[in-house]
């Protein structure tokens, strides 16, 4: 497997949004972060990805095959979860082990259980008595349990207290130790991110904003502490986007190491995701 | 397909006491004379109009769709089911009414002849399947809600006229019809449900290929 996602010119419209020439790739054997603020498009993305909704254009190749031309042998090594257990209240995890068991060739009932008591989930009590981290943890089961090869991941950590997504997080890095596996996490909880993303892709206003490998990313950008006298005498093809206050600016920087060259005087800290978010937003605003 | 189809009827089965309780309620009142025994197998056709819509808003409140559209099995497969699932429920309730006339004809608790309740059973499992056939395509394009208002606007002008009918006093009069022309009436009723079926499992596909979840 060369590329366990190839997404190449994706556009998709709607009346007030689009998402417009979205290209990036997961090798296999990697996490991808996929990052952006409510209404990038990150959703929508995914949903091209698994044919949910029709692309206006672009290609979109899983586990190298078309996710179209080959939809179901595409989807049948696919892990999906989405932002909200899709699992009725009536049902209990044994009940959808045997439906799923039904719609996925290779579904594994002793997986799913190895699974479900792995992240202590009673099978048969009913999902409406499920916390919403119990539910997700039985999203991520059902997705886990036919073996896939992918997992595509859709705001899957959010809501849930640190401890719960620390655990999911490890599940994820423990799927991924094979070459032939790989994930893709849409999240806006950065720091999830930075625990375990091998490449983010940075989705602003309908378009990648920045991608890249996430040590690279975090490497090569910086946040410039500074007075407001020193801000404007920097050069603003250096900044991606700045923050004022009464005490001080802040501004993110593309070349932390050059920047910090041709600025001496000016302090240049690593910077976090969400702070790289933050500052290509308020640069964009500017 | 039979993922899907397993799964309503799993959601069905925690359905299964009120159904009895709603059948015990109406054996009742058709025993103690409140009701006419025809009324026992327009179960079938309540059932029918009831359950599909309620799978329906239980996917939508699950957000199940979306999850089911992303698995293997895909669209064709999740209407397939849908229709299966109504199918088979109809097949169920005609049988256990069916089974529930003949009994309270051999306690001597129902009056009339037997055939004649017999026929009803099929007569309104078809009216059933007829109603799902307008109504499936509809909840594939409205959604649930939307649809809800359409049924029991179906619904309700179905039993409305024949309200109108008995009204009026021109009600048909089972017992006096040609047992020949209602075998035929039968047979042609059974065409026109299975010709309406698919042509409506075929716009439900279209619809729902192109729906967007």
């Amino acid at each position: 497997m060369k590329n366990a996602i190839e997404v190449s010119h994706l556009t998709k419209a709607y009346g007030d949004f689009a998402l417009e020439d979205v290209s990036f790739s997961l090798p296999g054997g990697a996490i991808l972060g996929l990052i952006g603020e409510n209404g990038a498009g990150k959703t929508t993305a995914i949903k091209c990805m698994l044919n949910l909704i029709r692309r206006d254009g672009g290609t979109i190749r899983l586990l190298d095959r078309d996710n179209l031309e080959e939809e179901r042998a595409v989807k049948e090594d696919l892990g999906v979860v989405l932002d909200e257990c899709c699992f009725h209240d009536g049902l209990r995890p044994r009940d959808a082990g045997k439906i799923l068991s039904r719609i996925y060739r290779q579904w594994d009932g002793a997986l799913f259980r190895d699974y479900c008591k792995k992240f202590s989930l009673p099978v048969d009590k009913m999902v409406k008595t499920f916390s919403k981290g119990m539910k997700m943890k039985l999203s991520i089961a059902a997705a886990l349990s036919h073996h896939p090869r992918l997992l595509l991941l859709d705001e899957a950590t959010g809501g849930l207290d640190p401890v719960v997504r620390d655990e999911l997080l490890d599940e994820f890095l423990a799927f991924i130790q094979d070459e032939d596996h790989a994930v893709l996490l849409s999240s806006h909880i950065t720091s999830d991110l930075e625990k375990c993303a091998d490449y983010i892709v940075y989705l602003h206003r309908g378009r990648v904003a920045l991608q890249g490998a996430k040590d690279e990313l975090l490497e090569h950008y910086g946040r410039a502490a500074c007075s407001r006298a020193d801000l404007a005498q920097i050069d603003p093809g250096l900044l991606v986007g700045k923050r004022e206050s009464r005490f001080g600016c802040e501004a993110l920087v593309k070349d932390r190491r050059a920047f910090a060259r041709r600025y001496p005087n000016i302090t240049v800290d690593p910077v976090t995701l969400e702070e790289i978010m933050v500052f290509t937003v308020r640069g964009d605003r500017q | 397909m039979m993922g899907f189809l397993y799964k309503d009827l799993c959601l069905m089965r925690k359905q299964i006491a009120y159904i009895l309780f709603l059948t015990v309620v109406y054996t009742g009142l058709t025993v103690s004379g409140a009701f006419p025994s025809l009324v026992l197998p327009a179960v079938v056709t309540m059932l029918a109009l009831i359950y599909p819509l309620n799978a329906f808003s239980w996917d939508d409140l699950a957000h199940w769709d979306r999850f089911a559209a992303a698995a293997p099995a895909g669209r064709r497969n999740m209407v397939a089911g849908r229709y299966l699932f109504v199918i088979l429920l109809v097949a169920a309730s005609s049988v256990f009414v069916t089974i529930l006339l003949a009994l309270l004809h051999l306690l001597g608790l129902l009056d009339g002849p037997l055939t004649e309740s017999f026929l009803t059973v099929p007569a309104c499992a078809l009216a059933g399947l007829l109603m799902n056939a307008v109504v499936l395509p509809l909840l594939y394009q409205f959604g649930a809600e939307k649809a809800r208002i359409i049924s029991v606007a179906v619904f309700a002008s179905i039993f409305g006229a024949c309200a109108l009918i008995g009204f009026a006093g021109t009600g048909l009069e089972l017992r006096g019809i040609p047992s020949r022309t209602m075998g035929l009436g039968m047979v042609l009723l059974a065409a026109v449900t299975a010709a309406a079926l698919a042509i409506s499992f075929a716009l439900s596909l279209k619809i729902y290929q192109r729906k967007e979840l």
